[in-house]
């Protein structure tokens, strides 16, 4: 017997990120609070090298992992301008109304120097099937 | 006519400013790794007991 998990509690969870992220930050080393991923690396416990206020989504749709899967792509962030030199390798979603860390990824490493820009391709948050 | 200071001020600021505007700004392409999120259940655990259940009665 197959497990079935229907897509409306998965594309729920996926919808919240949708409605609630507004903000985008590109840290270094992994953010685990709200200040990590909200302030400027050098000021108080910040990790941010450069950030936007506009992270727009496509989704929910299938996931690529088959069966009750479902995805939402992050779209991609062009050019935000890099804050603080550094190198950057995790990428934060945040939810700056609610003050909450709600997601974070990894990025291959790269060093960033401030006055120059970042683009962050876009990239898929995947909740697979029940297992 | 010699310059004033500050006329050799301004000149040099508009020169920096010149050249600022002529450094190409370099943009740096992430490669940001996909998150997937596994879901597990505990069926074989419940059906375990079921089993315990069956050989006790």
């Amino acid at each position: 017997m197959g497990k079935l998990c229907a897509s409306v509690v998965l594309d729920a969870a996926l919808q919240y990120l949708e409605d609630h992220v507004n903000w985008i930050s590109v840290c270094e080393t992994a953010p685990t609070t709200y200040e990590h991923a909200h302030s400027n690396k050098g000021t108080g416990a910040g990790l941010v090298l450069a950030h936007s206020t506009t992270p727009t989504f496509t989704g929910p749709v299938a996931g690529d992992g088959g069966g009750y899967s479902r995805k939402t792509a992050v779209d991609e962030e062009a050019a935000m301008t890099v804050d603080v030199d550094g190198t950057a390798d995790h990428v934060a979603l945040v939810d700056t109304t609610g003050t909450i860390l709600l997601y974070v990824t990894t990025c291959t490493s790269q060093a960033l120097t401030a006055g120059n820009t970042v683009t962050a391709p876009t990239w898929d948050i995947e909740i697979g099937s029940p297992t | 006519m010699a310059k004033t200071d500050k006329e050799r001020k301004e000149e040099r600021a508009k020169r920096m400013l010149e050249k600022a505007m002529r450094t190409p700004l370099n943009d740096t392409i992430l490669q940001v790794q996909n998150g997937t999120i596994d879901i597990k259940d505990l069926f074989i655990r419940i059906e375990a007991k079921v089993k315990g259940d069956k050989q006790n009665g």
